[in-house]
């Protein structure tokens, strides 16, 4: 099961802004220790903001931590994101949980 | 012997020994056994053809390194110089000289491994966080110099602390609590130029909020 982010973006520059969210790219809680999962992009998105604009963007996600309660609320963009490929959510449990490796 | 520049240098010493009786006295041994027949059952001629070949790529003992000793080595011990194991340079067998190659080589790689073991974790220290509150505050601590802006709406911490508590509690024989950084998490940096986040952390744009529907 896939969930929802929702991403509002604020283009104050006189230039038209396009960016990339990379499948697999994380988005995090807002505080560690709550309990909830961690969500992945599910594939690359594209999208471009129009100068002077503010727009909502809509995209997939994934949850990377399996034991953990489903997401919910509010969420901060990271600069990581799941080294490996997968195509559904049991392959992203499994790669994730590749890592429990006794160590 | 502490350090891998002293193993690595009684390495070499072993595969000069090697080099040594292998140059001055490997083909002809070989070609001497082959016209007399005696022991020449099982080399064929590519098979003789091979040998010379490893001999004369063995690099000279000064500029060999660990990878082409332990190659050398490796064929006196169960590969193409096997037949050579029991003869003597010296005092020593040559046979024996490439075990203590290999074994020395070990250690070298496995304190490497331990290295960059040690370079993928923030705290490797022995203490054990048993409850969810001791290691939340320790994490806070240990991945505070992680990048996290609240109020732009960007980070790393949290997903890297909360993961490796996932793995942590999953980990029940663990005797220690690691913090692990990306690599050990099965995460890496995105770095492409026009990723959302370094548009966001340079400013050229900004995340008013990421929901969750």
């Amino acid at each position: 099961m896939s969930w929802t982010a929702e991403i509002v973006i604020n283009n104050t520059t006189p230039y038209k802004c396009p960016f990339k969210i990379k499948k697999g790219q994380i988005f995090e809680n807002k505080k560690m220790g709550t309990g909830l999962q961690n969500v992945a992009a599910i594939r690359d998105y594209f999208f471009e903001i129009p100068a002077n604009t503010k727009k909502a963007v809509s995209i997939e996600v994934l949850c990377i931590n399996q034991h953990l309660r489903p997401p919910s609320g509010q969420l901060n963009l990271t600069n990581l994101q799941v080294t490996g490929n997968f195509l559904s959510q049991n392959e992203l449990w499994e790669l994730m949980n590749n890592n429990i490796d006794g160590i | 012997m502490e350090n891998a520049e002293d193993l690595l240098s009684v390495i070499r010493w072993n595969y000069s020994l090697l080099y040594d009786w292998l140059i001055e006295n490997g083909i002809s041994s070989v070609e001497k056994d082959k016209t007399e027949n005696t022991r020449w059952t099982s080399y064929d001629d590519e098979k003789y053809l091979e040998y010379k070949a490893e001999i004369q790529k063995m690099p000279y003992p000064e500029n060999a390194t660990l990878e082409q000793m332990r190659h050398v080595a490796r064929l006196v011990v169960y590969g193409l110089f096997e037949r050579h194991f029991t003869q003597k340079a010296g005092e020593f067998l040559l046979g024996h000289l490439g075990r203590h190659i290999e074994d020395m080589a070990d250690k070298i790689n496995q304190r490497t491994e331990n290295e960059n073991f040690q370079e993928d974790v923030f705290d490797s220290s022995s203490q054990v966080y048993r409850n969810d509150q001791s290691y939340f505050e320790a994490a806070a601590r240990i991945y505070g110099e992680v990048f996290i802006d609240n109020e732009r709406n960007i980070g790393g911490q949290v997903a890297l602390a909360d993961t490796n508590w996932e793995i942590q509690k999953l980990n029940t024989n663990a005797n220690k609590t690691l913090f692990r950084k990306a690599r050990l998490l099965n995460l890496s940096e995105v770095d492409e130029p026009e990723n959302l986040f370094q548009l966001t952390y340079n400013n050229q744009i900004s995340i008013t909020s990421i929901t969750i529907k």
